[in-house]
């Protein structure tokens, strides 16, 4: 393997990871209400953006961190009590159309509280690149890869083995038998934004050190975060991962061998792709199996 | 031992378990429901008979808070209920087993019987599923199953088993005959009796209303939105207005 290509595959996947996080969020929100959250991009910025601050306040690294997240998490379920929670009778299309205002207000109000200056956080650990084969890997880019697999792995485990992930599998599949159950399917949605928020949030840390973080890095991460919860399949939150790292790695690949100035749009192309050819995407459920 | 009545259970006990009073309901504008009254006392079998789109099942749902009364009352246990939301109704023990079976098709049966249980102490799940199992053969030979793959016959045994897992105080069985081989239809009507004879309180919404006036104790005969008949069952099967729309007598 030519040390371009390694290249290019470490860069995608890594970028990959964090789609995948992201989409994993859009995923588990769908799944407790049918609805897209267009403000999950912003989750990443605000936990990007709020542990500077937390940083640049004199905190250490890993108490900003989680703090950072902690604020994210917070938001989360503040948009969903202010904004989704009071609107819950109304149709899908306008809870969608309510996140697409939560986005914009949320990149405002981050703009008055940050202005809109590009700000980074340091590496987790050194920033000394480790050698891979004629790559390099900035160190980075594994807390990015560990990080994402540990959310996963924890994700698993919360749907196959706890009764609040079994709760929230229930209500994906069919939510007024949730309720005949007695399980509270508005506090399910209620979760859902605190974990959609809590994968966002961890996508923005893990990120920041990477790539930059200013006001509008939720835009473009939400958007591919999307992709890769509709190519995956959406309301298969393991799919979104997937879907992340193929959208990250075709990204780095065009950006690589064509040319940049095309990096966006193979995301788009991909979802239109998808979208005609496959429409419940990679690993969607089928048709039949939703009640 | 033996111990004097308190005056709360004394009128727990004049009330019928299930007390619903000039219900009305819908869907929107629609309406569907017209001045609806019910009583179903501890330990009866009480069927709801009519056709299709007589209201039935939009009865069920507004008893199980699916859908909103828009007038009327609902008293359980002593309770007014009528503003519940669902989940805390299927938590005091009204437990609806949906019509058309609703399993959770692509969980494992094990996993919807679990869910059944969800507003159980998590410590009585173990011994529930045990009694699920003795009681549903079937199921237990396919618990390790995806619910999607049963046959219909077992997924309304499954949709039992899940709303008995509850423990239901009254269970609200909606056309569990619906769509099934005769065979099936007879195996079901056998588990409504067995439930009936082991002390659970029963409201059974049937289109097969012979079937279900037998085993009955009392019925009510729904049309049109309104109850127009009521009684033991017994009675209303030699109903002439019952036997001509019903029985096809």
């Amino acid at each position: 393997m030519s040390a371009d290509l390694l290249q290019f595959l470490v860069a995608g996947v890594t970028v990959g990871a964090c789609y995948g996080l992201v989409g994993v969020g859009f995923s588990i929100i769908y799944n407790a209400s049918q609805v897209i959250n267009f403000a999950q991009g912003e989750f990443v910025m605000i936990a990007g953006l709020g542990t500077t601050s937390l940083l640049a306040a004199g905190m250490p690294y890993a108490v900003a961190i989680a703090l950072g997240v902690l604020i994210t998490v917070l938001v989360g379920v503040a948009l969903e009590a202010l904004a989704i929670a009071p609107a819950r009778q109304s149709s899908v299309v306008t809870l969608i159309i309510i996140t697409v205002g939560a986005s914009i207000f949320l990149r405002g109000a981050a703009e008055l509280v940050w202005g809109r200056n590009f700000r980074s956080l340091p590496p987790f650990s050194g920033a000394e690149p480790i050698a891979l084969g004629g790559a390099v890997i900035q160190p980075q880019s594994l807390w990015v890869l560990g990080g994402t697999a540990i959310s996963v792995v924890l994700l698993s485990l919360f749907f196959a083995a706890t009764r609040s992930g079994k709760a929230m599998l229930a209500t994906a599949c069919n939510p007024n038998v949730a309720l005949l159950l007695g399980i509270d399917t508005r506090a399910v949605l209620r979760l859902s934004f605190a974990i959609a928020a809590l994968l966002g949030g961890i996508a923005g840390v893990l990120i920041a050190p990477i790539s930059l973080t200013y006001t509008d890095v939720g835009v473009m991460l939400g958007l591919k975060g999307f992709c890769a919860a509709i190519l995956g399949g959406l309301g298969n939150p393991f799919g979104a991962v997937v879907g992340g790292l193929i959208v990250g790695v075709t990204e780095a690949l065009t950006a690589g061998y064509l040319s940049s100035a095309y990096k966006d749009a193979v995301a788009f192309v991909m979802i239109l792709v998808v979208l005609i050819v496959m429409p419940r995407g990679l690993f969607g459920a089928k048709a039949g199996e939703r009640v | 031992m033996w111990s004097p009545p308190t005056s709360a259970r004394e009128a727990a006990i004049a009330e019928p378990l299930l007390n619903v009073a000039e219900l009305s309901s819908g869907y929107g504008p629609v309406r569907a429901l017209w001045d609806v009254s019910v009583r179903i006392e501890e330990g009866e079998l009480v069927t709801l008979v009519g056709g299709n789109g007589a209201g039935k099942t939009t009865l069920l749902r507004t008893l199980s808070g699916l859908l909103p009364a828009s007038a009327g009352t609902i008293r359980f246990a002593g309770e007014d209920i009528t503003r519940l939301p669902a989940h805390l109704r299927a938590r005091r023990g009204i437990v609806q087993v949906p019509e058309g079976r609703q399993v959770l098709a692509p969980m494992t049966v094990e996993d919807n019987l679990r869910l059944g249980g969800y507003a159980r102490p998590q410590g009585e799940i173990g011994a529930a599923l045990a009694e699920m199992y003795a009681l549903f053969n079937d199921l237990r030979l396919r618990r390790r199953d995806i619910a999607g793959h049963l046959s219909g016959g077992q997924q309304q045994m499954l949709a039992i088993a899940r709303g008995l897992m509850a423990r239901p105080r009254v269970l609200l069985l909606d056309e569990p005959s619906m769509g099934l081989s005769p065979i099936l239809v007879d195996e079901v009507f056998a588990t409504v009796e067995r439930l009936r004879a082991s002390g659970t309180t029963i409201f059974l919404v049937e289109q097969n209303a012979y079937r279900a006036l037998s085993i009955a104790d009392r019925g009510y005969v729904l049309e049109a939105g309104r109850i127009i008949l009521e009684g033991p069952a017994a009675s209303l099967m030699v109903n002439d207005r019952v036997k001509e729309a019903y029985l096809g007598l």
